[in-house]
């Protein structure tokens, strides 16, 4: 035991130094954090604008900073304690191999650490939802830490018990948590050796059985998924729990604002009134592959027309030119089978695709389909006389279809 | 003690044993082919009887029903006799179980392709087939209780409960669910309309998993896995209680099939729980069948019947632990209509009932024939591609169905859907489809080689068909040992433990089948939906007869992505008249409920005609008969009494003058279709069709537009 002490406090300068220079990585960590928050938020406008603040005005956080923090501590000294160990040419009686292994996991451990303080800068970000002052994300993944802090600390402990054990500073005794003894206690099976204790006198067609005990893990299984079966009823049923209903109705009203927010930014907000005939040839080729893709199928590939009517003649059914076009592409006319797109595509899709398919007139592709509707000219005043007779002649083309 | 002399009956053994890899082999094939159909629609081959929506009911019914049937039954029989140290009851009865089973799987060959369905998934199968089974599994029943009755075993094994829980439970599914009102020879309606109907379907369909194709397995799986292995089951204790809770909790999960949809959320949420407390009596039976095997698997490693029940043990205790977490709702809601859930299926089929028969063969044939296995090394080879097979079809499909279900929710920044144009998102899994394609093959030539080395290994022996064995008969007095497990009465009585099975698995169904039937509020009116009408229920007998159910939903689920995409969600009141329900459970295509009107009639026509000229890339196959086929309207006037039995509004007399009517609305078509340059005549199938397809979920728009 003497030997230990003297090891420990021979390792304690080392574990001092070792534990400034972590000290340093967090501290750096979390002067990135702050920076990390503040642009971020800027960004974020008008919502998130107090995160930084918040997260540093939280108790909460200090909390979880200063466990988090203790529990590093408590990981470097018993990391420095075995680093010590293992210095002590421990690792000749381990092996080589398992000194490296046993440095590195330190190691792991520590370089986690710093990415999971980073995560905590990203989630802080995102939610509005407060929770003892600190959004649900970031308690999460403070949690997380703790936890792997935890987990952390109880494996390297384990490790020094078996180092100590090894190197005779102790005794060896078959703990309660080691792994052979939890498996013992969670599976209670009567080795094979022993079977005979636990046969029965069953015999089937020379089928013996045996009466080992239910595994515990199993029955434990088993009640954890009774009682998640009880609290899920009741919560869902009775406790005010959300329906699905209630679910579609929040994912609904989330999708508007979230929409809203977007049609703000978005300059291009244009509308049937608004629309105007776009000439850019970038916007024409937009508007192109959007045609191919979604109208082709019943206007033609070239707008010659299909199920839906011809594109390139002078004849529309709702009336030509970009702000009718614009509208019928918007709202759709169900009863003609136009279905309504703009649910699927922005107002600039809308309006790039409008203004090819202005430009596809006269270019008179194969197979066409006979012209439907009235002549449509420009600014035609409503007294222009061909356009009467126009009216006429599409008539009669199509009662003699 | 006298004891007796008795013989086993090996040959009803042999018999079923061969049908079940006849059959397998034929259901397997049938299962590549619409496997492949997917890649290559051409493989439709442009006729009724081979299109996918008609074989793929084949492909199941033939796996399931007959496969793994005939493997329960060649199992059952080889086992039971021995169990029980007694004859088959009635060779009579056995032979009437036999030839019986195989004209039903007969039938069913002939009646799918022909397009004659129930239209409800696993329950396709018409009316007077349906007796048949009835007969057929009463016979099979009679048959084994007679053999446990006159047995010379005192206790019964814990394979005769999971055979006893088998047989009631599936003759109360089937009886339930059959409920139909003929209109001939080859149509019926089903009994119960709508929400009602699905329940009633899905607590059918998810328990036709449960007890025809779980719980008779364990049963074999506790015979042929401590015989194989040498080795005392684990735990007795264990046996008994997932045995009861296992069947008791089954029966009740049910509702999870219907997550998100119509369904009274209470009844979604006890297929939630229940489901997820099945993990445990789930596992029960893999835990007694992996650890019966402790202290042999040095065996394991040598011996190929351990090895598929290995696989086939692990295989069903991954699925059973699949099963609950895809019932949870947030893991449903991604999974639900694609083919993760085919994947899921697939696990248990090729890995647990798949391989379990397979050892199961391996191991009787040399014992029915006196004569070794004909080759180790091929049956070596059989586990390892057929391992594989799982493997390349199992992985490819999980694949697909998570990345079509993401690209079926994603949205652009803009709030629009990312893949409105829902053939891109099958477009993107069809490699997927290709590598399932060759797992399946990979499978299948495993099969081919077993059935190889099975037919050499026969014909190397002669078939023991009398087998002699002795055992003496049971006295009168039954000897209680004192302390034994209070267990082991009712294992001495077999009636009351039939009585006492019945009961518990009565109890979830009724708890969840009577309250959705008799409780108005679980499925609300919708004041606007209307019957269909005669053209439009001409139509959706096609729609049914051609088994569009099996690519397409009728359930648009209330989630942004659906909405956004298909329109409105699904209503319970919407499905008032809908017997049977087609809600469907897999999106090959997309959801069809708000179809109506989305398209001009004319779309319809060309994309029936060649669905991928007016969707390029589309693996839709073509339904090109339709066109020219004649609509038979002598059946109209039996259709709308038969309706009106089943509590469908028509006005008295209607039947007389619905052909009128139909024809009436068949010329409104006609006329539409002639406006947009396509001539037709107004007695032709398509246009039952294109009536039925613009009608769906229409009726809730009607209170908004003009009334008539």
């Amino acid at each position: 035991m003497n030997k230990l002490k003297h090891m420990i406090r021979h390792t304690y300068a080392k574990s001092i130094a070792l534990l400034m220079f972590f000290m340093m990585i967090i501290l750096g960590s979390y002067a990135q954090t702050a920076t990390a928050i503040d642009p971020a938020a800027t960004a974020a406008a008008t919502a998130t604008a107090t995160a930084g603040v918040s997260l540093w005005s939280s108790p909460l956080f200090w909390v979880f900073a200063f466990a988090i923090f203790g529990l590093l501590l408590v990981i470097i000294a018993i990391g420095s304690v075995l680093v010590g160990l293992v210095n002590n040419k421990v690792a000749e009686k381990f092996g080589k191999a398992a000194a490296i292994f046993l440095v590195l996991f330190l190691f792991a451990g520590q370089a986690s650490q710093a990415q999971n303080t980073t995560t905590v800068a990203t989630a802080t970000t995102q939610t509005q939802a407060v929770l003892g002052s600190l959004e649900p994300n970031t308690v999460v993944v403070l949690s997380v830490v703790v936890f792997i802090e935890l987990f952390v600390i109880l494996y390297l402990f384990s490790i020094l018990q078996k180092m100590l054990v090894a190197l005779g500073y102790k005794e060896a005794k078959e703990s309660k948590w080691s792994y052979s003894a939890i498996y013992k206690r969670m599976t209670k099976s009567v080795p094979l050796e022993q079977e005979s204790d636990v046969e029965t006198d069953h015999n089937y067609d020379g089928i013996r059985e045996l009466d080992n005990s239910l595994p515990p893990w199993w029955v434990y299984m088993f009640y954890i998924t009774i009682v998640f079966g009880i609290v899920y009823m009741i919560y869902f049923t009775w406790g005010g729990g959300p329906d699905q209903l209630a679910e579609y109705d929040n994912a609904i009203a989330q999708a508007k604002l979230q929409k809203t927010e977007m049609l703000k930014q978005n300059a291009a907000n244009v509308d049937e009134a608004s629309v105007v005939a776009l000439t850019e040839a970038a916007d024409l080729a937009k508007g192109k592959s959007t045609f191919v893709t979604k109208c082709a199928a019943c206007h033609g590939q070239n707008g010659e027309g299909g199920v839906g009517p011809n594109m390139t003649d002078e004849y529309w059914i709702n009336g030509g030119g970009i702000k009718n076009v614009f509208k019928i592409i918007k709202y759709g006319k169900q009863e003609k089978g136009m279905i309504s797109w703009q649910n699927q595509m922005n107002p600039t899709e809308m309006q790039q695709v409008s203004s090819y398919i202005l430009t596809l007139k006269g270019t008179n592709p194969a197979n066409p389909k006979a012209p439907q509707g009235t002549l449509y000219v420009e600014e035609a005043p409503a007294t222009d006389s061909t356009a009467a007779t126009a009216v006429k002649d599409t008539t009669v083309v199509a009662s003699a279809k | 003690m006298q004891t007796e002399k008795f013989y086993y009956d090996n040959k009803i053994v042999r018999n079923f044993a061969y049908a079940s890899i006849l059959f397998g082999l034929i259901g397997m094939t049938v299962g590549l082919l619409i496997a492949l159909q997917l890649v290559f629609p051409q493989l439709n081959f442009g006729i009724p009887y081979t299109t996918y929506g008609r074989i793929r009911p084949l492909h199941t019914n033939a796996v399931i029903f007959a496969f793994v049937g005939n493997g329960i039954f060649a199992g059952v029989y080889y086992s039971l006799q021995r169990l029980c140290k007694a004859r088959m009851f009635s060779d009579v009865l056995s032979k009437i179980n036999f030839w019986g089973w195989q004209i039903i799987i007969l039938a069913a060959a002939v009646s799918l392709p022909l397009g004659l369905t129930t239209g409800k998934e696993y329950a396709e199968l018409e009316w007077p087939i349906d007796i048949a089974i009835t007969l057929i599994w009463v016979v099979f029943g009679w048959n084994m209780f007679g053999t446990i009755l006159k047995r010379r075993e005192r206790h019964l094994y814990v394979a005769i409960w999971f055979y006893i829980a088998t047989f009631v439970t599936v003759a109360v599914l089937h009886l339930v669910n059959s409920f139909e009102l003929p209109i001939s020879l080859f149509k019926s309606y089903s009994w119960y309309a709508g929400v009602q109907d699905a329940l009633v379907q899905w607590w059918y369909g998810h328990n036709a998993v449960a007890f025809f194709l779980t719980t008779p397995y364990l049963g074999l799986m506790y015979y042929f896995v401590p015989k194989a292995a040498n080795r005392p089951v684990y735990s007795y204790r264990l046996s008994i209680v997932h045995f009861w809770a296992l069947i008791f909790l089954y029966i009740w999960a049910g509702p999870h099939h219907l997550l998100y949809t119509s369904l009274p959320d209470w009844a979604q949420s006890l297929g939630v729980v229940f489901s997820v407390m099945l993990i445990a009596p789930s596992w029960g039976g893999m835990i007694n069948g992996l650890l019966t095997l402790r202290g042999v698997w040095d065996k394991v490693r040598e011996d190929v019947i351990l090895k598929f029940f290995v696989v086939a043990i692990t295989a069903y205790g991954m699925s059973t632990f699949e099963g609950p977490m895809l019932s949870l709702k947030n893991v449903n809601a991604i999974a639900h209509f694609t083919d993760w859930i085919v994947a899921h299926v697939h696990i248990g089929a090729l890995g647990w009932n798949g391989f379990l028969t397979f050892g199961m063969l391996y191991w009787i044939f040399p014992r029915i024939f006196g004569k070794e296995l004909y080759s180790k090394k091929l049956a070596n080879f059989h586990f390892w591609i057929g391992t594989l097979g799982i493997l390349f079809y199992a992985i490819p499909l999980y694949w697909a169905g998570i990345t079509q279900s993401l690209m079926w929710k994603e949205f652009t920044a803009d709030g629009f859907l990312k893949y409105p144009n829902f053939l891109e998102t099958v477009t993107q899994i069809i490699p997927m489809y290709a590598m399932r394609s060759l797992g399946g093959l990979l499978y299948l030539i495993g099969v081919i080689v077993m059935t190889y080395n099975l037919i050499k290994t026969a014909a190397s022996g002669k078939l023991i068909a009398n087998e002699e064995a002795e055992a003496p008969a049971l006295t009168k007095e039954v000897a209680v040992h004192k302390g034994e497990h209070w267990h082991r009465w009712i294992e001495r009585r077999p009636t009351q433990l039939m009585i006492l099975s019945l009961v518990v698995i009565l109890i979830g169904g009724a708890i969840e089948l009577i309250p959705t039937f008799l409780v108005k509020s679980n499925i609300p009116t919708i004041a606007s939906v209307k019957p269909y009408t005669p053209l439009e229920l001409q139509g959706r007998d096609l729609y049914i007869r051609e088994g569009c159910y099996t690519c397409h939903s009728q359930m648009v689920r209330p989630f942004r992505s659906e909405t956004e995409r298909y329109g409105e969600y699904s209503k319970a009141g919407e499905f008032v008249y809908d017997h049977p329900f087609q809600w469907g459970s897999k999106r090959t295509g997309p959801d069809l409920h708000r179809e109506g009107n989305k398209y001009p009639d004319s779309w319809h026509y060309n994309h029936m005609l060649e669905p991928s000229s007016m969707s390029p890339g589309s693996i839709m196959p073509n339904y090109a008969w339709m066109l020219d086929d004649d609509l038979d309207t002598s059946t109209t006037a039996a259709k709308i009494r038969a309706m009106q039995t089943l509590g469908v509004p028509y006005p008295a007399g209607y039947d007389q003058i619905a052909n009128a009517d139909l024809m009436h609305q068949a010329d409104s078509i006609t006329k539409n279709l002639a406006d947009a340059g396509i001539k037709t005549v107004s007695n032709k199938e398509i246009i039952a069709m294109i009536a039925y397809l613009q009608r769906l979920g229409t009726d809730i728009k009607r209170d908004v537009a003009s009334t008539k």
